[in-house]
């Protein structure tokens, strides 16, 4: 079976897991919230928004000190890895931020239903569903691809050289964010035109995959993790 | 055919692994033999394109093995340390074996975890070092793959573990024939299923040749000093002992049954030596190599 | 069962021709075959076929293709007069070789064997 299929398999739970409790926090906080009268921010942009950021950061850095080992021990090269790699984690990457916009939409139009939102509230438009998908995937793939990287640095290298790398290694993330995102109050936000800012963010991330490529095609299978 | 050509392996200023070209016809059962820090492992991991040699390479039927995906797919490699997290459990480790290799037969993996008695819905943190050891061996064996390589899979493991082991070993050798190496300090043990033995001492291949080939190869010679040195002219010495005018001398090699005759007419004993006897004084730092 | 001291396939051969001499194996009974003998002795295969094919080589197993080795219906008493010849040579000659290290002549060794008739 290939390797992202795999990666699916092992990750299933995880992921169901995160899930299960992400939205019962989003349904019991609004709840909370909306006894104190209407609503005044979107809890979901928050909350599901920071987690389309930091949770594929996390996602990425266990990915390949948890994996990379396991599946060359059974026979994987670390090319067909990569490959599934980035396979698994362009899904990851496609669908959070969908996940996010969808999850918006259900929170306005519920608390629409109940009368609920109070005028500060950023209303869901479906003509702007895209414009905010849009708006969110630069920033789950940039941290992606930095989780990924740092992690990468870490395997190959010596743990003072990984730290060093960090830096560096935070860009795709750290331009994914800075230049386009979705603010707390669910304003789109670039600060470049768009299409600049995007093409900069794919180089950092395209930088950043090759860079990856190069630290893990060749290497050393350590004993432990990282 | 499985061949190392002028493989060097460095980790920083140490050599590991010096220059060592090996050829292992496929389908046998190879027992590597070394002491501590003498290579083993990182020659391993360069057969297993663990790790990538600093010099040389490694070629399976003429194709370089580093990341060939149908190379890798036919290898298992089971470290001491198992190439699994510790949080998984041993169920879940099978699964993914299952699920990426192509070769991998579930229903013996099973079977051998009844045969070990060895719970599959344990984690791997919970496992004893010999259980750990045991999951290594399934790994290995049930991945059926052309080249396994298990590199001292019996650490922990009690005397039963390991006699069902290599009597599980063998039978699946037998049945399903594949070129097996295992690495080794339990020479006197494990011997008797090796076909042929690699032995190698600080980064070299010593000595590579067939296991029957090395039982009495080295002969002890007692008696007087002077018979004894008088008599090992001409031969390797690889050990000596001399105690008030008695000398033993471990020679390499063969005797000739008329020189053995005319040694005992001369007062000396002979005594054939034993694989381990021979590997020690082969490895054993060479205080005096006299002649 | 075996030492290692000595090739593995020299003891095989040895332990076949004691059961060839002592009757255990019988002319033109089959022996195992050479995974059996693997198996069940846990030794490794290939040591284990070099044994059985200096047997035939030696004209003591003969091959059936496709079906196994049997034991030569010449065999036991070829072995036999094998053994006979080297006799006094390799069993023998060592109990002289002893007796007269200790000092026991040639006449107390017939006296003593004449006893045991």
């Amino acid at each position: 079976m290939s390797v992202a299929a795999t990666l699916l398999r092992l990750w299933q739970q995880m992921i169901l897991w995160f899930a299960a409790i992400l939205l019962v926090v989003q349904v019991g906080a609004v709840a909370a919230i909306s006894l104190a009268g209407p609503v005044r921010f979107s809890f979901w942009l928050v909350v599901a928004g920071a987690a389309a950021k930091y949770w594929p950061l996390v996602a990425g850095i266990l990915l390949v000190s948890l994996h990379l080992r396991t599946f060359v021990a059974n026979g994987v090269t670390r090319h067909e890895f990569l490959r599934g790699l980035v396979l698994f984690a362009a899904g990851i990457a496609l669908v959070f931020p969908a996940v996010v916009v969808v999850g918006h939409a259900v929170e306005s139009v519920v608390l629409g239903l109940f009368d609920h939102r109070a005028a500060s509230y950023p209303v869901f438009h479906f003509g702007e569903a895209a414009a905010e998908y849009l708006h969110l995937l630069p920033a789950t793939v940039g941290f992606l691809t930095t989780g990924i990287l740092i992690s990468a640095g870490f395997y190959r290298f010596r743990p003072w050289i990984g730290v060093l790398l960090i830096a560096p290694g935070a860009l795709p993330g750290l331009a994914g964010e800075g230049l386009i995102e979705v603010s707390d109050s669910g304003e789109l936000i670039a600060r470049l035109p768009y299409a600049i800012a995007l093409t900069l963010t794919a180089v950092a991330v395209v930088l950043g995959a090759v860079a990856t490529h190069r630290l893990l095609r060749d290497v050393a299978i350590k004993r432990s993790a990282t | 055919m499985i061949e190392m050509r002028g493989v060097t392996i460095r980790y920083g200023d140490t050599v590991a692994v010096d220059d060592v070209s090996l050829t292992l016809p496929t389908d046998k059962i190879y027992g590597l033999l070394g002491r501590n820090g003498s290579g083993k492992t990182s020659l391993l991991s360069a057969l297993a394109s663990y790790r990538r040699p600093s010099r040389g390479t490694v070629l399976v039927d003429g194709v370089e093995a580093f990341e060939n995906p149908a190379i890798m797919r036919g290898t298992a490699f089971i470290r001491d340390t198992l190439d699994l997290n510790d949080s998984d459990r041993v169920r879940a480790a099978l699964d993914v074996a299952g699920r990426l290799r192509p070769t991998w037969d579930a229903e013996y993996a099973h079977k051998l975890l009844d045969i070990f008695e060895l719970d599959p819905r344990k984690r791997i943190s919970a496992l004893s070092r010999g259980q750990r050891s045991i999951v290594g061996v399934v790994l290995g064996l049930a991945a059926r793959t052309p080249l396994t390589i298990l590199d001292e899979s019996y650490l922990g493991m009690d005397a039963v573990a390991r006699t069902l082991f290599y009597r599980e070993l063998l039978a699946d050798y037998l049945a399903h024939p594949r070129t097996i190496i295992i690495s080794t300090h339990l020479i006197e043990e494990v011997a008797e299923l090796f076909e042929r033995v690699v032995i190698m001492d600080r980064g070299r291949v010593l000595l590579h040749d067939e296991t029957d080939a090395l039982r009495g190869r080295g002969v002890t010679v007692t008696g007087p000093a002077e018979q004894v040195s008088a008599f090992a002219t001409g031969h390797t010495v690889l050990g000596e002992q001399t105690l008030v005018g008695v000398r033993a001398l471990t020679l390499d090699g063969r005797l000739d049954p008329d020189e053995i005759a005319r040694g005992e007419r001369a007062g000396l004993t002979f005594g054939p030596l034993g694989l381990q006897d021979l590997f020690v004084h082969l490895t054993s730092q060479r205080l005096e190599v006299s002649r | 069962m075996f030492n290692d001291r000595s090739p593995i396939y020299l003891q095989i051969a040895d332990g076949i021709k004691n059961d060839i001499l002592s009757g255990t194996l019988r002319e033109d009974e089959q022996v195992m075959s050479t995974n059996q003998y693997a198996a069940f002795y846990r030794i490794n295969p290939a040591t284990a076929a070099k044994g059985f094919a200096q047997l035939v080589d030696e004209g003591v197993l003969y091959k059936r293709r496709g079906i196994g080795m049997f034991v030569s219906p010449a065999a036991p008493g070829k072995l036999r007069a094998e053994r006979r010849e080297r006799f006094f040579a390799e069993a023998l000659e060592p109990v002289l070789d002893e007796a007269e290290r200790v000092g026991i002549s040639v006449d107390e060794i017939t006296h003593y064997l004449g006893s045991r008739r």
